[in-house]
């Protein structure tokens, strides 16, 4: 097999996949975070600088859930609130 | 309950440790440099401050999985598993730096694209002793980029619990593929003993550590409570229970169980915080609340809600006092329809 063509293909993948992430981090550092998660919306500046990195490499998850219309974070479940059951 | 978040949630201990790590970084990476400078005269300042960093990084990783397993040894060193993400974001800056030093070092001489360079510069995919290890030395970092990436709280809420300690848990892929870099690093470039050395006592400690960790857990999970009585389980004695706010913890219905008295009343609570999964049985009773020790969200101690207008809540359990022994109903109550309390 050819390593040097499948680095390539790697390379310009991993930049595009990096690319799309930095041009989605800004927005969404700006508006997004606030949209999904109210403790966000009158986050730091400082907070706001520390969302972009994670942004920038977990945007097509963020983009879901941005687009996907879901205000707040999921209240996780356990065994004692699946047990007593009647959460919302 | 709401906090807004920032950038870090520092207060004097969290800073102390903070200042203790960046001081113990720069100076190990001194100490380092100083000593490769009269050991190795002929090695340049790159390559020193490559390995320096690599090093450090890696030594850092240990302390880093070292730590889990030490506090469940010894619960006095729970301060550090609270400041264990800064050591992981320090940890991987440092592991960054090493990382764009090699790539600028080694492959943005020629007019490959460095990151073809870096997986087809050496093509020994088929040979242990040639094997070109700074490829997996690019997937760990990639895995630490993610973690570090991802250790602010904001990401433990959005991307769900499971999912973020799924991502954390890749720090051992990390560390497989790490030890592999290093040895096999150490294999080709003839560097020092000290550095293989580090890399068996280090890996042989850490497994260990996990092992002895793992075994005296297992161990206590068996002395587990005895079987319910018309679905109530006895828990503790009444009289062993703290009077001062402080908190008893007990397995119940497979998961902890904050246990508090007031008097001769009890009220047991799902020790998981709605907020971040704090430990609601290390925080305090105080007046009719629950308080959760890292962010102050507050239960009201019979019903599990936190007080208006905040809408947080958690399941509770009901309890029954029967000769001075506190028993405790082993399905728990939905949180929001408890209204009829702790009657001890
Ligand atoms: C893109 C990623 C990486 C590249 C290109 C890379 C490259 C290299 C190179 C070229 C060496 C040999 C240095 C020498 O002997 O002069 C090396 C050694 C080493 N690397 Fe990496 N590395 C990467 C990631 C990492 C990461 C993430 C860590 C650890 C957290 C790490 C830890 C080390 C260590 C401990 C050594 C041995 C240092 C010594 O010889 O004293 N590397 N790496
Ligand atoms: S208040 Fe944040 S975890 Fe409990």
């Amino acid at each position: 097999m050819d390593i040097e063509a499948l680095a390539g293909g790697f390379a310009t993948t991993l930049g595009i996949y990096l690319a799309i992430g930095v041009l989605f981090a800004v927005p969404f550092a700006w508006k997004g975070a606030a949209a999904i998660d109210p403790a966000a919306r009158e986050g730091t500046w400082g907070f706001r600088v520390l969302l972009l990195p994670g942004a920038t490499l977990l945007w097509p998850a963020l983009m879901l859930r941005w687009f996907g219309g879901r205000t707040t974070p999921r209240v996780e479940s356990n065994a004692h609130r699946r047990a007593a059951g009647g959460e919302r | 309950m709401s906090l807004n978040y920032r950038a870090v949630g520092w207060n004097r201990q969290k800073r102390l440790y903070d200042t203790a790590l960046v001081t113990g970084i720069v100076l190990y990476l001194a100490v380092f440099i100083a000593i490769g400078l009269t050991t190795h005269p002929e090695a340049s300042a790159e390559v020193l401050m490559i390995r320096g960093f690599g090093s450090g990084a890696f030594v850092l990783l240990h302390v880093i999985l070292a730590i889990g397993p030490a506090c469940r040894l010894a619960p006095r060193l729970l301060p550090l598993l609270y400041n264990r993400r800064h050591m992981g974001v320090a940890m991987f800056s440092m592991a960054l730096v090493h990382g764009a030093l090699s790539m600028l070092m080694y492959h943005t001489q020629g007019d490959l694209n460095p990151i073809v360079s870096l997986f087809a510069s050496n093509t020994h995919y088929d040979d242990l002793m040639r094997f070109p290890f700074q490829t997996l030395g690019f997937f760990a970092l990639v895995i630490l980029a993610f973690m570090a990436a991802t250790s602010h709280d904001f990401w433990l809420a959005n991307l769900s619990a499971p999912t973020w300690k799924a991502l954390h848990m890749l720090v051992y892929v990390a560390y497989a593929a790490l030890v592999m870099h290093v040895a096999l690093g150490a294999l080709q470039a003839e560097s020092s003993p000290l550095l293989s050395g580090f890399v068996v006592v280090g890996f042989a400690g850490l497994a260990a550590l996990h092992l002895f960790a793992g075994l005296r857990e297992t161990g206590r999970r068996d002395r587990s409570l005895a079987a319910p009585r018309d679905g109530f389980v006895d828990v503790i004695a009444l009289d062993e229970l703290p009077i001062d706010g402080h908190g008893h913890v007990a397995c119940l219905s497979g998961e902890r169980v904050a246990i508090f008295r007031d008097g001769d009343e009890v009220f047991a609570l799902s020790n998981a915080c709605q907020h971040q999964n704090g430990p609601l049985g290390e925080g305090r009773l105080i007046g009719d609340c629950v308080t959760c020790p890292w962010h102050g969200y507050e239960y009201e101690r019979t019903t599990g809600v936190s007080p208006a207008p905040f809408t947080e809540s958690v399941p509770t359990f009901a309890v029954e006092l029967r000769d001075g022994r506190v028993w405790i109903d082993a399905k728990p109550r939905p949180a929001r329809d408890a209204h009829h309390g702790g009657e001890a």
